[in-house]
């Protein structure tokens, strides 16, 4: 019987003999074999241990440091931290089938082209996300504040990566991708707290001036909502119209109470000027009549 | 040596070739069965868990299926050969590139389908809200892998694209379940604005379809040129709203009419002069 750890396979042969040979011999290679490969196997599956370990960890610490974080949405910081996970996760996986003695590189090769592609199949949509993130970071609006974006006013209601939602006063829920938020103007009617509310009111050229304008501040003085500081109640001639002369009133409320204070004191105003004698007129037109003699 | 020993030769040194690359041909073979099952239910699952979501198309959870066993299988037959000591860096560099020109051709409709899962993510709509996206309005009948389907009240299939959809303003009039309905009504600057909105407000009352709370509103909001506008505001059930907002405006009336409040034409005031009074001649 040949040394079972000799390097060289012993010659076969077809007798009884020699196949038991061989089959003692390379069932001594795969053992061998297995005594080698051992290590290798225990080393890869203690690293997919303590790496899925320590992948649950960093995720757990990266997302509680998210949430106690205020500059940070909520959402998004979830969604941060499962990236961050899985990326660390897809690494260890990687590691552990390298330890095997699996080429990783062509792996690697194909999945940067699998990148790329999914690159260029978001393309459109990464811009929304760099521009979310720019708005998450550059905090033009807040969660509830009242704002214009592209075109449409609401109450901020989410910030994720790829849109803003707003809610339109009239309860209607409005989707505004980051992209068109950046590249158009904002308007952040809350974050300055104070509003001002401006009211044209037309008066009759005959009608005393002075008379109109006491009417109006009185008016918007007894408004409860309508605050002192920092100005009082304005109110002056700011337009000679066509058929009116039109007296502007400016007060500043809290922003919450724009609409309602607005729409209050374009009624009482109305009601003081009937009882005050001051006329809101009509359009005018001056037309000369020529008298022909038949 | 004749051609029979040759062929002897080889025959004899077959068993000891097959030996040689018997633990590479056998970790080969493990992986694929073992990785392909551990694929097909990985896949299975991920069609399970789509299927879950809300929103999830059948379509779109078939194809994320599909993904998954392609990038899986990928992976597998790649691990597999591999493990036989095949080289595979020219394969993956040809597989890589081929990848990248379908990248490129595919983009619009990859795109689509990329803006599909965002959607299906984030979920702006929902199959049966009504929505306006693009400027199209509609309910939502299906959230497909390319394009977005909206049925008008008229009944005319509008076909979006997705990404159309994820790049424009999307406004969703059901996703709050109530909405607030506004009307503009007129009234003459000679009549009451009390009794007006009295009037306007009763009407509102007797409709049950209208929520008490938040309770109906109407103000006053602007003075215009031959009338004072009084807006309503009323809440209720978003598939109501269009409803109420064509049975409003005739009650209204009537209301406006029996409280004496008129509903006035626009006015011009006309001044007639003789033109001997007219300054320059």
């Amino acid at each position: 019987m040949a040394e079972p750890t000799a390097n060289e396979p012993p010659p076969f042969e077809l007798t009884a003999e020699g196949i038991s040979e061989t089959v003692t011999y390379y069932s001594t290679v795969v053992v061998e074999n297995f005594v080698q490969f051992a290590p290798k196997l225990l080393a890869a599956g203690l690293v997919l241990w303590v790496g899925a370990w320590l992948s649950g960890r960093i995720h757990k610490a990266v997302y509680e440091s998210v949430i106690k974080s205020d500059r940070i949405d909520t959402t998004l910081g979830a969604f941060f931290a499962k990236v961050v996970r899985y990326i660390l996760l897809a690494g260890v996986v990687l590691l552990a089938v390298s330890i095997l003695g699996v080429q990783v590189a062509s792996i690697f090769v194909l999945l940067s082209a699998m990148t790329l592609a999914i690159g260029l199949a978001l393309q459109g949509s990464l811009g929304n996300v760099a521009a979310g993130l720019i708005i998450i970071v550059l905090r033009p609006y807040r969660i509830g504040d009242y704002v214009e974006l592209s075109g449409e006013e609401g109450i901020v209601e989410e910030i994720n990566l790829f849109t803003t939602s707003l809610r339109r006063l009239d309860n209607v829920k409005v989707i505004v991708s980051n992209g068109d938020v950046r590249s158009s103007t904002i308007r952040n009617y809350s974050s300055l707290g104070l509003r001002r509310i401006d009211i044209d009111f037309g008066i009759d050229y005959g009608d005393d001036i002075s008379k109109a304008q006491e009417i109006i501040l009185k008016t918007a003085s007894a408004h409860k909502d309508v605050l002192s500081d920092p100005e009082p109640p304005w109110a002056k001639v700011a337009l000679l119209n066509s058929s009116s002369v039109d007296i502007q009133l400016r007060v500043w409320v809290r922003w919450q109470d724009y609409w309602e204070t607005r729409f209050d004191l374009i009624r009482s105003v109305k009601e003081a000027f009937d009882e005050g004698g001051i006329t809101i007129p009509y359009p005018q037109a001056v037309e000369y009549v020529r008298h022909v003699q038949d | 040596m004749t051609i029979s020993t040759a062929v002897v030769e080889q025959v004899r040194q077959f068993p000891n070739l097959l030996i040689e690359w018997a633990p590479g041909l056998a970790l080969a073979i493990f992986i694929l069965l073992f990785g392909q099952f551990i694929v097909r239910r990985l896949s299975r699952a991920s069609i399970a868990a789509s299927r879950r979501i809300p929103n999830f198309d059948e379509t779109l959870a078939r194809f994320v299926g599909f993904i998954v066993m392609m990038t899986g299988m990928g992976i597998v037959i790649v691990s597999s050969l591999s493990a036989m000591h095949i080289n595979l860096a020219f394969l993956a560099t040809v597989v890589a590139s081929l990848l990248i020109a379908l990248g490129f051709a595919l983009q619009s409709s990859l795109g689509d389908v990329a803006s599909g899962l965002i959607i299906t993510a984030l979920r702006p709509y929902r199959i049966g809200d009504e929505v306006e996206i693009n400027g199209q309005q509609g309910v939502v009948a299906e959230i497909g892998l390319f394009a977005t389907h909206l049925v008008t009240r008229d009944n005319t299939d509008i076909i979006i694209s997705n990404s159309d959809t994820i790049s424009n303003t999307i406004r969703n009039y059901s996703a709050f379940g109530d909405r607030r309905l506004e009307i503009d009504f007129r009234i003459s600057y000679d009549s009451s604005i009390a009794d007006a909105i009295e009037a306007i407000l009763s009407v509102t009352r007797d409709d049950p379809r209208v929520r008490s709370d938040p309770a109906p509103w109407a103000k006053v909001t602007a003075l215009g040129d031959s009338a004072v506008f009084i807006q309503l505001r009323v809440w209720c059930h978003w598939d109501d709203y269009r409803k109420i907002a064509m049975d409003l405006p005739a009650k209204v009336k009537a209301a406006l009419d029996a409280a004496g409040a008129e509903i006035p034409y626009d006015y011009v005031v006309t001044h007639l002069r003789s033109e001997k009074e007219k300054v320059h001649g």
